[in-house]
């Protein structure tokens, strides 16, 4: 019995960890009250970045620590240009992205017929318990952190404020650019360590594509968990289940007569991020709980509070 | 805050007065087709090619081989093909985008295109049948008649199975149906439960990509040798592919829907009440509640138009003789759409939602696309160490020239000013 938790603990936690911290730094960033439309291209350039790094350095946490801080860079990038300039936070999401997506490929294709060609070992981090536990209980913790830190400090009363009006904080002496960098710096950095685990932990290799779809699960698990960095264990749980038991499921579903193709199989998460965050917001409870900030993705231009 | 109102400033000196540190302030009024309208849209090309290019240089790309390789995408005859179908998705994203809905979605639009109009010209308009090797020769000279495989084991033919005008025609009502339909998914979860219609869109597009693999492997998998081994469909019958312009790859056809979509959609936003009601449902939908209209029918409507016009473009790239076949996606960076799904944002964006400016933008950006098509085979035969991706020829100048465009538009509705 003990074996069996043991097993599935150690076989699902990779894609729990990656899952999860990512739709936690979700949370953090659209508290905030930016769209975070540019998450699935931050993930695809830290898997890109992650596999460089760890094809260079040789060693997967200091490939961790670089690939975070470039991509809270680029959350801090975000965060100015919606929140100095009066554009939308959609379309900056959506061109980040593009960006994103573009220089994943650029960067990693080279690289990974390197290492194919002159057969450069990848460091990754071994598949022993230790090693994996350790992650899972880091990324509990840091959960946990991040749930004191958005209810029980001053920062995460300024950073909600900041989500739900913008407005009315910066007049209470709230710096809602400042605030918004924070929050973007810390979200982008957990996107940036999830997706770095994504290759140092889970797929331990690269390929053009690699990570790219991911953000999106993790933007639908954050945003069928009200961005509650608790209730997004469970839901990440769920998910991560889903995608690392697919082809369980698939031989499952087959045994009862109901054919299932492969092509199934790797739809079926992205089948569940639309499906899930629907019954979260449909069951009436759990809707009014869930409701995101309510300037959520508005435009808050500073210098026009005036007009 | 000081409101001003423009009198006469250009774009540029704008720029750098916000680059120095000015502060904006909104401009109060502006003429329909001042140099902002035109200039924003020109120089976010050129400062996003010239960050591509220092990208691309950073590698190792020569800087005039990127100048040579974009100049020729102008030129390119193939540049022809991509802008009709830039348009007809351009065109549709419009609708959308001023109702305020970003569909982004065209990509899983047009896939679900591709597979209702190769539904209907594989398996109702035209029939794939195994015949006996013996009896192969007897059918070549049947009108309709065509040989798929001639192996001398198993030959496959196709059958034409009615008037080929119809089965075009019924081609892209069923592909426009199928496009239209897949877009109504993301916009009910807006209407009527709230979900962001870019995510939804977007994680549908990844939907549509392996239901389409399913389908290519599964349902639709060609009778040929060639088709049973590579996972593909069988190739449409010569007579339901649209019909090439001599000397280019663009289908006659292909032109005509998109001018037929170009003039229909202009006469349904200005001169019906549709069009007026998409506009405000856009800008100001508690007016609409106000005067008794439901606006979320208008979020579907925009959904329901954009899809359409996105089913139409996928079955045109599905029944150009160059390619004629459904083939299985390896990798979701190279879908069988080119991604023109998103180049199309690019073009809708460019061309400050207007409707009039898409054809223009429309070219431009299918030079950009083809040049970069061109850098990408011009790199990799000169230095072959380089191996840049498809994707990144893609995604790079796209991401990059929206990133400047959005953040220079603000220049179209404010003014900088030094505050003294």
């Amino acid at each position: 019995m003990l074996d069996q938790v043991q097993g599935f603990v150690l076989s699902i936690t990779p894609i729990f960890t990656c899952l999860y911290l990512a739709s936690l730094g979700n949370s953090i960033v659209e508290k905030s009250g930016i769209l975070n439309l540019a998450i699935d291209g931050a993930y695809t350039l830290g898997t890109a970045m992650a596999f460089i790094a760890v094809a260079s350095v040789r060693n997967p946490t200091l490939a961790l620590i670089i690939t975070s801080f470039l991509i809270g860079l680029l959350g801090i990038l975000i965060a100015f240009l919606t929140t100095k300039l009066p554009i939308s936070h959609g379309a900056v999401g959506l061109s980040t992205q593009f960006v994103g997506y573009g220089l994943a490929s650029f960067l990693a294709y080279p690289v990974s017929i390197k290492v194919r060609n002159e057969g450069v070992p990848l460091n990754t981090y071994l598949p022993v318990t230790e090693v994996v536990l350790s992650y899972l209980i880091i990324s509990l913790l840091i959960g946990v952190i991040t749930h004191v830190l958005m209810y029980r400090s001053r920062l995460g009363v300024a950073i909600r404020a900041v989500g739900e009006n913008p407005a009315v904080a910066s007049s209470l002496g709230t710096n809602v650019l400042g605030v918004r960098v924070i929050a973007a710096f810390m979200g982008y950095i957990l996107i940036g360590v999830a997706s770095s685990l994504y290759i140092l932990l889970y797929t331990k290799n690269w390929q053009e594509g690699a990570g790219m779809g991911y953000g999106w699960i993790s933007f639908a698990i954050s945003i069928s968990a009200g961005r509650h960095p608790l209730v997004g264990m469970v839901t990440s749980l769920i998910f991560a289940s889903l995608i690392r038991y697919a082809y369980v499921l698939q031989d499952i579903l087959i045994s009862y007569g109901i054919n299932v193709s492969n092509y199934a199989v790797i739809a079926m998460p992205f089948i569940a991020a639309i499906i899930i965050p629907l019954t979260a917001s449909v069951i009436p409870q759990m809707r009014r709980r869930f409701t995101p900030p309510k300037h959520l993705g508005k435009i808050f231009f500073s210098e026009e509070r005036s007009v | 805050m000081v409101v001003v109102k423009r009198v006469s400033a250009y774009t540029i000196c704008d720029l750098l007065r916000l680059l120095s540190g000015g502060k904006l302030a909104v401009r109060s009024s502006r003429a329909c087709f001042d140099l902002y309208y035109v200039g924003i849209p020109i120089l976010s090309i050129g400062i996003g090619l010239l960050i591509s290019a220092i990208i691309f240089y950073t590698v190792g790309v020569p800087l005039d081989l990127f100048i040579n390789e974009i100049g020729a995408g102008f030129q390119s005859y193939q540049t022809l093909r991509y802008s009709v179908l830039l348009l007809m998705l351009s065109v549709g994203l419009v609708m959308s985008f001023k109702a305020s809905v970003w569909n982004v979605g065209a990509e899983g639009q047009m896939i679900w295109g591709m597979l209702a109009g190769g539904f209907v010209g594989l398996f109702i308009a035209s029939c794939a049948i195994y015949v006996s090797p013996s009896e192969l020769s007897s059918y070549i000279s049947v009108p309709g008649v065509e040989v798929l495989d001639a192996s001398p084991v198993k030959p496959v033919i196709s059958v034409l199975r009615m008037n080929p005008l119809l089965g075009q025609l019924l081609m892209i009502l069923a592909a426009m149906l199928a496009g239209g339909l897949w877009a109504l998914i993301p916009a009910f979860l807006k209407a009527y439960v709230g979900i962001d219609e870019v995510a939804s869109t977007l994680i549908l597009n990844y939907v549509a990509y392996q239901v389409y693999n399913h389908l290519v492997a599964y349902v639709m998998r060609g009778l040929s040798v060639q088709a049973r081994q590579f996972l593909r469909t069988d190739r449409l019958n010569s007579a339901l592919l649209f019909e090439s312009l001599p000397g280019t790859t663009v289908t006659l056809q292909e032109v005509i829907l998109s001018l037929l979509f170009f003039v229909s959609m202009l006469t349904l936003y200005k001169y019906t009440s549709i069009g007026l009601r998409l506009r405000v449902a856009g800008s100001n939908p508690q007016l609409l509640r106000s005067v008794g209209i439901d606006e979320r029918k208008y979020v579907l409507m925009a959904m329901l138009l954009s899809g359409m016009l996105a089913g139409a473009a996928g079955v045109s790239i599905l029944a150009n003789p160059g390619i004629g076949k459904l083939e299985k996606i390896a990798n979701v960076v190279t879908p069988p759409t080119f991604n023109l799904g998103y180049t199309a944002i690019l073009v809708s964006w460019l061309s400050m939602l207007d409707l009039r400016l898409v054809p223009v933008y429309a070219y431009v950006v299918a030079s950009l696309f083809q040049g970069g098509g061109l850098l990408q085979s011009e790199v990799n035969a000169r230095f072959p160490g380089l191996s840049l991706t498809g994707a990144a020829l893609t995604y790079i100048p796209i991401g990059s020239i929206l990133l400047v465009y959005v953040v220079l538009r603000v220049l179209v509705d404010y003014s900088v000013r030094f505050r003294r």
